[in-house]
């Protein structure tokens, strides 16, 4: 699976686009606190549900209001279409879902059908975690591991835990996990969380993403 | 009290979404306000005339819509950044009058430096929120949200995503919450 967010980046009735490996998706939260991701593509028109809105449990198009739901297997069924009111909707309009699961203080999306597995390392021992922030680069997502492994949080290693996609650093007072996200569109992120919830080590991890992006960024962009 | 704006000018944009959050009575006189209208010379923005007080751009028109009306919408710690995004060479705006007005449309680096900008408004909401300050001057909205606003929500129409800026899509939500919120062209009532 692959992280798309932390879990706080998408919050009740909020939807935002996204990529993975190059799939457009979109992910959003009902309000009911369940999080989806489906392919970012309204079955009608082809208009990205990004651009839609949230309302009650259902992801509406912004192109002509054609409201979607989760259905049993999973996958957005059409739940209502506004310029039809009487008729049944089509069961042929249903939006694709991707596997999704919320750990570590992130939104997990499985690239295949059933992939509900997350990365190896991806577990703290069952501590809590705090969220720092999300960055997003514009170089692939091995660069950007490569640049945090070569940059650990101060006061932290990286563990030898730490696998392709989850990247942990370890001190005596801290435990901090990057999860990379690539969109196979040449450009990535990284979710960052900690177990310690003090607000000014926060705010210090928060600093050392955005410096490690804007090293990145200016190699990239001069 | 009148303001002299058109609908579709993101300049005056802050200044009818602080009218409309005050619950103001206003007067207005819809003037075509775009670049191809002004002949190069730029937009000069929204013109307020108010008992005998005539503000012109934005900033100016929001300073002095707070400090006669609801001072507690001024930034309590001085507005650089409020001049700032009210600024003709902010990259946002320059990206999108660009997008929308030119055949050709924005160059790259001005796209890249205006997702830079957003980037900057991002960052700073971040630390914000870890200090109980989800807005930009702190604990309570401000003129400078409004004027952020605008350049934030519409950037779409230069082809730059929110995907990228978490919390400015929660601050976004903020300010699409507040009492008497009201859009614009580009920005859906919904969302």
């Amino acid at each position: 699976m692959i992280p798309v967010s932390l879990s706080s980046g998408v919050e009740p009735g909020a939807r935002t686009g996204t990529s993975v490996d190059g799939l457009p998706v979109v992910v959003w939260r009902g309000q009911d606190g369940t999080v989806h991701a489906w392919a970012d593509r309204c079955p009608h028109r082809g208009m990205r549900l990004s651009f839609g809105f949230v309302r009650e449990n259902a992801l509406t198009c912004i192109y002509h209001g054609w409201a979607f739901g989760p259905a049993d297997g999973g996958d957005g069924w059409c739940l209502s279409v506004p310029a039809h009111p009487g008729m049944t909707p089509p069961a042929k309009a249903t939006v694709p879902a991707l596997p999704t699961v919320e750990a570590l203080g992130m939104i997990w999306v499985g690239t295949t059908p059933g992939d509900t597995v997350l990365p190896q390392d991806a577990a703290v021992g069952g501590e809590p975690v705090h969220p720092v922030r999300s960055v997003t680069v514009p170089v692939p997502a091995a660069a950007l591991r490569a640049a945090f492994e070569a940059a650990p949080p101060p006061g932290t290693e990286i563990a030898e835990t730490s696998c392709d996609g989850v990247l942990t650093f370890k001190g005596p007072a801290d435990l901090v996990i990057a999860a990379i996200q690539g969109r196979g569109d040449g450009t990535s992120s990284a979710h960052v969380v900690t177990v310690n919830p003090g607000v000014p080590g926060r705010k210090a991890l928060c600093a050392w993403a955005a410096l490690v992006r804007d090293h990145l960024a200016a190699v990239v962009l001069p | 009290m009148i303001l002299y704006d058109n609908d579709l000018d993101a300049d005056a944009y802050p200044v009818r979404l602080l009218l409309s959050v005050l619950a103001l009575p206003c007067d207005r006189v819809i003037i075509d306000s775009s670049p191809l209208a002004l002949r190069g010379h730029g937009p000069r923005g929204p013109v307020l005339e108010d008992d005998g007080t005539r503000a012109v751009g934005a900033a100016a028109v929001l300073r002095h819509l707070a400090a006669q009306y609801a001072p507690n919408w001024l930034p309590p710690s001085g507005d650089s950044l409020l001049s700032a995004l009210t600024s003709p060479r902010f990259a946002p705006r320059q990206a999108r009058l660009l997008a929308l007005f030119t055949a050709e449309g924005p160059p790259l680096g001005l796209v890249e430096e205006a997702a830079h900008r957003l980037q900057d408004l991002d960052d700073h909401l971040t630390l914000g929120e870890f200090d109980g300050c989800p807005w930009f001057a702190g604990e309570r909205p401000t003129i400078t949200d409004l004027a952020a606003f605008g350049p934030a929500a519409l950037s779409n129409d230069y082809g730059v995503e929110h995907d990228a800026f978490p919390a400015l899509r929660r601050w976004i939500r903020r300010v699409r919450a507040l009492p008497g919120f009201v859009p614009m062209p580009g920005v859906p009532q919904y969302c």
